[in-house]
């Protein structure tokens, strides 16, 4: 008898759902769109039987905005969708900002404009890493490479979420959501700061006056004061939320920097580039937003040029060019469900790179 | 001596933004009273619409949740699942509930959440200055339909949104009333407290329409504007129980 | 060793499944494994595939360009994947769904009557195991017979299921088909 292997295998849209479960989420609220079905039917098997709640929603919009009550009510509550339903879902995200609640949304990305099709892109980095909806705000966006790592990324934006009353996104492409690997373990992690309890949150008035939840701000002079406020925690997260994952870029002299599951097959082409003598090294951003400045900015110090490679035609380039303008940029980009083969990306090193 | 009438506890002494004859005043006030009758005021959770009252909040002595333009049933859903000890209701005019909420509304009634949902009908757009509403009656001048609403042009009829959701069964009370009169005013009453008695007792999704005034939109006086409600309005929007069990 | 696998066929054909239960069967060998499959709009009928990379090593790209193993299933996937099957490969083709089956020179291939097989063993349903036992048989390095049992045995409570699924793994050795 073999001994029993611990390691489960799960796409990445179920590892989602159930590493939300168990970081303590109790309110789901979603709408069937491909390729993040996985998770919603997950959610509907689980979250009743555990003590949650699930809630097939009419629409992308009302799902954001059942989760804004809950989180409202005090409840950690997350919602997932993918790229079209992630623009209805644009509203809510903005109230949840402006109104300083926290709750996760997952985008499990797909190939746009439009309608597009359901096969995989990266095509959705400005409108997550730019806040997305109206007004001033942004999100803090967590881009898992593996299954293993999105189990871990979805307990951190909720540990962020609540730390910061944000919203979190967690920005997957179809190819992680789909892939299955084999995942470890689901303890809860430890995040390093203290939450504080949600003294704010709605739970009928007893015993203390009235909390309200509210991002209108009508007086003169108000609401800039609220933006301030709201200002000084982007600072803040700017400045302690930047991760980032590194790969022999030690001694590398071009620097292949991709996320998700682009840094996969990037990485699949460094390997090929190191074993043909060529001093590759690859940079993931795990945070997209804040950007990992300060790490790019070191890493890049001694590397000649730098190759983005991105399932859309060229979105986190535009931030890579602004941490290195010193540096020779080069950019290496499919569009519309293609995806770059890592075979590709060592051509294009040793015919444009080198 | 004896104090007959008093402020309710559940509604703040501040003054209020609403126009003079506006109808919110009197709803905020009656949704106060119903809340301090049936002594429910520490587990309420009202979640207030954008439109004429988006400050309810301000107003009201209980917490009170914002709602994007529409959404309000969508927030309550969630808050309500979430606690569902507590007393949850949201307060929305007709372009939130009827038109930009549509969905939101009618799947909220279809769930059956339980849930009390009070529906000020003016039947226009007051904040944003007296536009076309889905409930604007026909041939009611506004600022954009200059003409007088015409159905056969493109305009549609008005929705009777208490008739409309008294088809769906996850609605157990669906009633229209109006403050046009004191005693309409008591009959209101008396209606959202039911609708809020049902909540309590688990019944599932109530709806209180009331066709309410708004003079500064329909550029009448006050009291013009009561007996517009009262001659005009109520030829479209018929006054009763219409759903009860 | 990192094996590369495509699985391609019909929707319908247990493709996908296929391609898990090599997975979870990699699982329980300590080894790591990504699996990719083609998803949505692939129903019944419809072509459907999924690569499997099974190695000892971390997996970086889960994406298969050239397989080191090809099952194929049916005609149009032979067709689409042909040009990407090199020199070192092995191919488990379904003759019952296969007609030209030519490929690249210095691609090693198998053909057999799968359809033809399972229904031996019950059911056209587990055409996908018969597959997966030619596999094993071959190329018992990538996983062995013993991790997929269990693994099978994991999947199907249904006693009777689980029968035909264990004679279709089977099938192969029993008929002698082997390196």
């Amino acid at each position: 008898m073999q001994k029993i292997n611990k390691r489960k295998l799960m796409s990445g849209n179920e590892a989602i759902a159930e590493a939300g479960i168990i970081a303590g989420c109790k309110f789901y609220a979603g709408y069937p769109i491909t390729p993040q079905n996985e998770l919603i039917a997950y959610m509907a098997q689980n979250m009743k039987k555990r003590g949650g709640i699930f809630i097939q929603a009419e629409s992308e919009i009302a799902a954001v905005n059942m989760v804004l009550g809950a989180a409202a009510a005090g409840v950690r509550a997350m919602t997932s969708s993918s790229s079209p339903g992630i623009s209805l879902k644009q509203e809510g995200i903005s109230y949840l900002a402006g109104c300083e609640l926290p709750a996760l949304i997952v985008n499990v990305m797909r190939a746009g404009p439009g309608l597009g099709d359901i096969s995989s892109s990266q095509s959705d980095y400005f409108q997550a890493t730019r806040g997305g909806g109206h007004g001033d705000y942004f999100t803090p966006v967590l881009a898992p490479w593996s299954v293993e790592e999105a189990v871990n990324l979805v307990m951190l934006g909720f540990d962020i979420a609540d730390y910061y009353r944000n919203p979190v996104m967690i920005l997957a492409d179809a190819i992680i959501g789909q892939m299955m690997e084999p995942v470890g373990s689901f303890n809860k992690r430890q995040f390093r700061k203290k939450i504080e309890p949600k003294d704010w949150a709605l739970t009928g008035a007893k015993g203390r006056p009235p909390n309200s939840i509210k991002s209108l701000f009508l007086q003169e002079g108000v609401l800039e004061q609220h933006n301030k406020k709201l200002k000084k925690k982007w600072d803040k997260i700017r400045k302690n939320e930047q991760r980032f994952f590194i790969f022999d870029t030690e001694d590398a002299d071009y620097l292949v920097v991709a996320y998700g599951s682009q840094a996969r097959i990037s990485l699949e082409a460094v390997n090929i580039l190191r074993k043909q003598g060529i001093k590759a090294g690859l940079f993931r951003p795990i945070s997209l937003w804040p950007f990992p400045i300060k790490g790019l900015k070191k890493i890049a110090e001694n590397v000649k040029k730098v190759l983005v490679v991105e399932q859309s035609l060229g979105q986190m380039v535009e931030d890579v060019r602004l941490c290195l303008p010193e540096k020779q940029i080069y950019f290496l980009g499919r569009a519309g469900g293609g995806v770059p083969s890592s075979g590709e990306i060592v051509k294009y090193i040793n015919r444009k790179l080198l | 001596m004896k104090v007959k009438f008093s402020r309710p506890k559940s509604l703040n002494d501040i003054e209020t933004h609403y126009c003079a004859g506006c109808g919110h005043g009197i709803l905020n006030i009656l949704v106060a009273k119903v809340v301090d009758e049936l002594g429910i005021r520490e587990k309420t959770i009202g979640v207030a619409p954008v439109g004429c009252a988006v400050l309810a909040y301000k107003y009201w002595n209980f917490d009170v949740s914002e709602a994007a333009h529409g959404r309000a049933l969508a927030v309550a859903t969630g808050i309500k699942r979430c606690h569902p000890d507590k007393v949850v209701f949201t307060y929305q005019g007709d372009g939130d509930l009827a038109s930009i909420g549509m969905a939101e509304t009618v799947h909220a009634a279809n769930r059956g959440e339980n849930i009390t949902c009070v529906f000020v009908n003016n039947a226009c757009y007051g904040m944003t200055g007296g536009q076309m509403a889905p409930t604007t009656i026909v041939g009611q001048k506004t600022i954009t339909t200059p003409l007088g609403r015409e159905p056969e042009s493109g305009e549609g009829w008005p929705i009777r949104m208490a008739e409309l959701l008294s088809g769906l069964k996850g609605v157990c009370f669906s009633v229209r009333a109006a403050v046009f009169n004191p005693q309409k005013v008591m009959q209101t009453y008396q209606y959202i407290k039911k609708a809020f008695i049902n909540q309590i007792e688990g019944r599932g999704f109530s709806l209180v329409e009331v066709l309410s005034p708004c003079p500064a939109a329909w550029r009448k006086t006050p009291l013009e504007s009561m007996k517009w409600i009262k001659e005009e309005m109520v030829k479209s929007f018929p006054l009763g129980v219409i759903k009860s069990g | 060793m990192s094996k590369q696998i495509l699985v391609s066929g019909f929707g319908g054909q247990g493709i996908l499944s296929l391609g898990r239960i090599l997975a979870k069967s990699a699982i329980v060998e300590d080894k790591n494994v990504t699996w990719f499959p083609s998803y949505g709009a692939e129903v019944r009928g419809g072509t459907s595939h999924c690569f499997v990379k099974i190695s000892k090593e971390p997996i970086a790209s889960p994406f298969v360009e050239y397989p080191d193993i090809g099952i194929i299933l049916n005609q149009p996937s032979l067709d689409r994947y042909r040009k990407q099957f090199k020199k070192g490969c092995f191919l488990i083709l379904n003759s019952d769904f296969i007609s030209n089956d030519s490929v690249n020179k210095g691609v090693k291939k198998i053909s057999l009557p799968l359809n033809r097989m399972a229904l031996e063993c019950g059911s056209l349903k587990v055409t996908n195991i018969i597959a997966l036992g030619v596999l094993i048989s071959f190329s018992p390095e990538i996983i062995k017979e013993d991790s997929a049992i269990q693994v099978l045995n994991e999947i199907y409570r249904n006693k009777e299921i689980l029968k035909q699924n264990l004679d279709a793994l089977g099938k192969a050795k029993s008929l002698g088909i082997k390196n």
